[in-house]
C-alpha cells in the first residue's frame, strides 16, 4: 500500500473503532431512556418533588462510592471493602457517641476509620504487589468483623442531635447532596485536567510504560486507595446521620454490585484506563432510578434484586463490547 | 504443488491484494517478502482460511479449494507456524503436541500417555530436535518451543508449512536449528512458504522468492538469480540507503555515564562501562548474553545487588542510586507493546506521557492538552511519522510509527543519555532508514546512545564502539574499522562455542 492509501485505511480502521464506541455508549444511553420513560409512566408519583428528593438523597449517599471506586477502576483496580469500611466506620462513631463522645471527634473518626482502611489497601496492593481483588475482599471481611463487634451485632442508635447536622437542608436540598456534587465536581476535574490525574490513566493502561516513562506508579496506585478510602469515610458520615443508626448491616449485600454496574455504565471498565466521574454518576441514577421504579411500582425487593443481577450481568457485557 | 492465483481481497473499498499470483513446489521454500502492509499478511490469511478472497483460486495438488474457516485449511494440510507460539506450559511436550487430538486407552475417558510419547518421540527423531517427549514445556528454551509447533503440525499431517517471521525471538544458534529443521521439512518434500523481514534469511533458506508492494506482485523468481540489494530495491521499490557509516573517535570525549560492577542473578558477573557524550556504544552479544538484563539492572528496574552508576553533572561524575537514572534516560524498550507505548491513548497523550510537567499550566497547574497536541503535531513533522494527526490513537500505527513515537516522548523529555534496546524490531525496511537517522541525530547533538542490536548491519552502521558481552562479562571491545560485519559475527560464534 502506498502511502496515502496506508493512511486511508489507518483512518477508516480508527473510524470503526472509536465508532464502535460510540455506538455501544449511544446504544446504553439510548436504551436507559426508554427504559426510565416506559417505567416512569406506569409510576404515578415519579416527578414529584418528593420522589426526585428521596432519589437524590439516595444517590449521594451511595455516590460517595461510586466516585471512589471510578478512580480505582481506572488505575486498573477493584475495592470491594467499601461496604464494610462504612460500617466499621459508622459503628465506631456511633458507639463513640452514645457514650457521650463529642460529634466532630466523632465524625472525625469515622472519616479516618475510612482512610485507614484506604491506606492498608494501598500498602498491600501498591507496595506488597497482592491482588487488589483478594487483598480488598479481605479488608471486606475484616471490618464487617470490626463492625459487628463494636457494635455487638445489635443497633446503635439515640446520637446526639448536633450530629444531625449532616443531615439538614439547605432549603430543600440536604447538605450531603451538595457535598457528593462539590466532590463529584473536584474529581472530575482532578482526573480529567491535573498531571496526577492523567498518571492514574496511565497507571489503568499500561503500568509498565508508566513506569518506564517516570511515572510513580507505587504512589499512584497508592493515591487511588487512599481516595477511595477517604470518600468511603465522608459518605459513611451523611449515611449515618441519614439513617440516624449504625449497625453492622446497614450497607445492603447489593450495594458494591451497585456501584461497579453504574461505573462501568458510565465508560469505566474492568481493564483499567477508562472511566469518567459524570458517567460514573449518571449510571448511577440509571441504578437508583431503576431501584426507585420497582419500589414504587410495588414489586418485591427479592424480584427487584433478581432483575438487577440480570441488568448487570448485561452491563459487564457492555463492559466487553466497548473493549474489542 | 500450490497454486494461489489472481488472488484480490477488498477490505473497506481499500485493494489489500491485487491480483496476485503465488506458486509453491514440493520440497522448496518459498519466501515471501514486502514491507508491512504489503499484503504478505493478507495472502497467508486467507490460504489459513481466516479471511475469504475475493476473487481467484487456491489450487493444491490440482484440486480446487474453498475454504471457509481455518479449520476447514488446516484439514486440508496447510499448517501456520507462528511468531510466538502458544503452549500449555504445565503439560508435557508430547501432550502438547497432540492436544488437539490426544489419543486415547481403552476406556474412553483416559489419555494413552504412552502412545503418545512414542509418537512425539518419533516426529522429534525426524527433526533431530533434543527435547524428550515427557519433558514439561516450561522446562524448554523459548527457541526450541517453535520446533515442537512445527511437529504439531507434522503429526496432523501438514504438506503446506507457512512460517511467519519465526526468528524474530531466535537467538543465532537457535536460528541455525531453525533452518536445519527447514532443510529436513524439504527432504521431506514439504510446501514451505517462509515469512520474514531479514532478507540475510531469505537468501540462506529459501529457493524461490515472491515480492508484494502495495498488494501487488512485483516479481518472483529464483533466489539463486537474485541478490540482497536487489530483493530490497524491489520491496521498497527504489535503492535503500544505507546510513554512510560514520564512526568518531570517541577517546576525547566527555564521559556522561559510568557504571560499575553490575550484577544480576547468574547473569551478569560484575560489567563495567562508561558512556561519552554524542557517541553511540554498542553492546553486542547473543541472546541470552545478559544485555536486557544489564539495562535493567543499571535502570533498577530489577533488583540487584551490587552496582555503582555515575552521572555527569557539570563535569563532576556524581553517584546517583540506580533507581534515579530512570528519571534522567529515554530507554525504548525491547517490547514496545509490553512496556513502550499506551495503546489506546492517542499519539500527542504518548509523546508527553514523560515530560508532563512542561505542559502544566502556570496558575492552576492543569495540563494544557492544547500545548501537548501542538508539541506532538511538530514531532510528528521532524521524525517523519505517518499519522494524519495527534488524535489517532496509538494501537492504529504501524510498528515503525509507533516506535518513532517512543523516540518523541524521549527526545521531548529532554533525555542526554538513550538507552535503545532493539530500537527496529519489528519495523519495515524503509521506516528503519528513519529510525536510524533519528539515532544519528541524537548522537550529533551530543546525546550518549546505548545501543542494543541483535541486527549486525545496524550495530555496524550505527555504533561507534561495541562492546562484546558474552557470559554475563564484556569479553572485548571495539571500535573504529574494526566494527565489521566478520569481527562481529566472529564473537557471536565465539560466545556459541564457550
Amino acid at each position: 500500500m502506498n502511502t496515502q492509501s496506508k493512511q486511508l485505511f489507518g483512518g477508516i480502521t480508527n473510524i470503526l473503532r472509536e465508532d464502535r464506541k460510540i455506538r455501544v455508549n449511544s446504544i446504553v444511553g439510548v436504551l436507559a431512556v426508554i427504559i426510565l420513560a416506559v417505567l416512569s409512566c406506569q409510576v404515578k408519583n415519579f416527578f414529584s418533588i418528593q420522589n426526585v428528593i428521596n432519589v437524590l438523597e439516595q444517590v449521594s449517599s451511595v455516590g460517595f462510592f461510586s466516585l471512589g471506586l471510578t478512580c480505582v477502576l481506572i488505575i486498573g483496580g477493584i475495592d470491594l471493602s467499601v461496604p464494610g469500611v462504612i460500617m466499621a466506620a459508622s459503628c465506631l462513631g456511633g458507639s463513640y457517641m452514645i457514650g457521650g463522645g463529642n460529634w466532630i471527634l466523632a465524625a472525625l473518626m469515622i472519616l479516618s476509620v475510612g482512610i485507614i482502611f484506604g491506606f492498608i489497601n494501598g500498602i498491600a496492593i501498591a507496595k506488597g504487589k497482592m491482588i487488589p481483588f483478594i487483598v480488598t475482599l479481605s479488608t471486606l471481611v475484616l471490618s464487617q468483623g470490626i463492625a459487628a463487634y463494636l457494635s455487638a451485632s445489635a443497633t446503635i442508635y439515640g446520637l446526639p442531635e448536633d450530629f444531625f447536622i449532616f443531615n439538614a437542608k439547605i432549603g430543600i436540598v440536604p447538605v450531603g447532596v451538595i457535598v457528593f456534587v462539590l466532590a463529584a465536581i473536584l474529581l472530575s476535574i482532578f482526573l480529567s485536567r491535573t498531571k496526577t490525574g492523567r498518571c492514574f490513566f496511565m497507571v489503568g493502561e499500561n503500568i509498565e510504560t508508566a513506569r518506564i516513562s517516570g511515572i510513580n506508579t507505587t504512589k499512584i496506585t497508592f493515591l487511588a486507595y487512599i481516595i477511595s478510602g477517604v470518600l468511603a469515610g465522608t459518605g459513611a458520615i451523611f449515611l449515618t446521620a441519614r439513617l440516624g443508626t449504625a449497625t453492622a448491616t446497614m450497607v445492603g449485600d447489593t450495594v458494591t454490585n451497585d456501584t461497579i454496574a453504574a461505573c462501568i455504565i458510565g465508560g469505566a471498565s474492568l481493564n483499567g484506563g477508562q472511566g469518567n466521574i459524570i458517567g460514573s454518576v449518571l449510571g448511577l441514577i440509571f441504578i437508583t432510578l431503576i431501584a426507585n421504579c420497582f419500589n414504587l411500582l410495588g414489586i418485591s425487593y427479592y424480584v427487584g434484586m433478581a432483575i438487577k443481577g440480570l441488568i448487570i450481568m448485561a452491563v459487564i457485557y457492555i463492559d466487553v463490547l466497548r473493549s474489542h | 504443488m500450490l497454486t494461489m492465483s489472481s488472488i484480490s481481497k477488498k477490505f473497506q473499498g481499500v485493494r489489500a491484494l491485487d491480483n496476485v499470483t503465488m506458486a509453491a513446489k514440493e520440497g522448496r521454500v518459498l519466501g515471501l517478502v514486502g514491507i508491512n502492509g504489503a499484503g504478505k499478511s493478507t495472502l497467508m490469511n486467507i490460504l489459513g482460511g481466516v479471511f475469504k478472497q475475493d476473487n481467484g483460486k487456491i489450487i493444491l495438488n490440482n484440486k480446487e479449494l474453498t475454504f471457509n474457516s481455518p479449520i476447514d485449511a488446516y484439514n486440508e494440510g496447510i499448517a501456520f507456524i507462528h511468531q510466538e507460539p502458544q503452549f500449555f506450559l504445565t503439560l508435557t511436550v508430547a501432550e502438547n503436541i497432540f492436544i488437539s487430538d490426544l489419543y486415547m486407552s481403552k476406556f474412553p475417558i483416559v489419555t494413552d500417555k504412552k502412545k503418545m510419547m512414542q509418537e512425539a518421540s518419533k516426529y522429534l527423531a525426524v527433526l533431530s530436535a533434543d527435547i524428550k517427549p515427557q519433558q514439561l514445556l516450561e522446562d524448554i528454551a523459548i527457541g526450541q518451543r517453535q520446533v515442537i509447533e512445527i511437529v504439531r503440525a507434522l503429526t496432523s499431517g501438514a504438506n503446506v508449512i507457512i512460517f511467519d517471521e519465526p526468528t524474530s525471538s531466535l537467538s543465532l544458534n537457535e536460528k541455525d536449528n531453525l533452518f536445519r529443521t527447514i532443510r529436513k521439512l524439504k527432504k521431506e518434500e514439504k510446501i514451505i512458504i517462509y515469512i520474514s523481514h531479514f532478507l540475510d534469511e531469505i537468501i540462506d533458506i529459501c529457493d524461490d522468492y515472491l515480492v508484494l508492494r502495495d498488494g501487488k506482485m512485483v516479481q518472483s523468481g529464483l533466489i539463486k538469480d537474485t541478490d540482497k540489494s536487489d530483493l530490497s530495491r524491489m520491496i521498497i521499490g527504489q535503492e535503500i540507503d544505507r546510513l554512510e557509516r560514520a564512526s568518531i573517535n570517541t577517546d576525547n570525549k566527555e564521559t556522561i555515564l559510568k557504571v560499575e560492577n553490575v550484577y544480576h542473578s547468574n547473569l551478569l558477573h560484575g560489567v563495567d562501562l562508561e558512556l561519552k557524550k554524542s557517541e553511540v556504544l554498542g553492546i553486542w552479544g547473543l541472546m541470552g548474553s545478559g544485555r536486557t538484563e544489564l539495562v535493567r539492572a543499571i535502570l533498577g528496574l530489577d533488583r540487584v545487588p551490587g552496582g555503582k552508576c555515575y552521572m555527569n553533572e557539570n563535569g563532576q561524575m556524581k553517584e546517583i542510586k540506580k533507581a534515579e537514572l530512570l528519571r534522567s534516560v529515554g530507554y525504548v524498550t525491547e517490547g514496545r507493546h509490553f512496556d513502550g507505548l499506551f495503546l489506546s491513548m492517542p499519539v500527542w497523550k504518548n509523546v508527553t506521557s514523560a515530560n508532563m510537567n512542561a505542559y502544566k499550566s502556570k496558575k492552576l497547574k492543569f495540563m494544557d492538552n492544547k500545548k501537548e497536541r501542538s508539541k506532538t503535531e511538530k514531532f510528528i513533522e521532524l521524525l517523519n511519522i505517518k499519522v494524519p494527526d495527534a488524535n489517532v490513537r496509538l494501537a492504529n500505527l504501524s510498528g515503525g510509527n509507533q516506535q518513532k513515537v517512543i523516540f518523541a516522548k524521549w527526545i521531548d523529555k529532554g533525555a542526554d543519555i538513550f538507552i535503545l534496546d532493539e530500537p527496529t524490531r519489528g519495523v519495515d525496511v524503509g521506516a528503519k532508514l528513519g529510525i536510524h537517522k533519528i539515532i544519528r541525530n541524537l548522537a550529533s547533538q551530543g546525546i550518549g546512545v546505548l545501543l542494543i542490536t541483535s541486527e549486525i548491519d545496524e550495530m555496524v552502521d550505527l555504533a561507534d564502539r561495541v562492546l562484546i558481552l558474552c557470559n554475563g562479562e564484556i569479553v572485548s571491545e571495539l571500535s573504529g574499522n574494526d566494527i565489521n560485519n566478520a569481527n562481529l559475527m566472529h564473537f557471536a560464534l565465539e560466545g556459541v562455542k564457550e
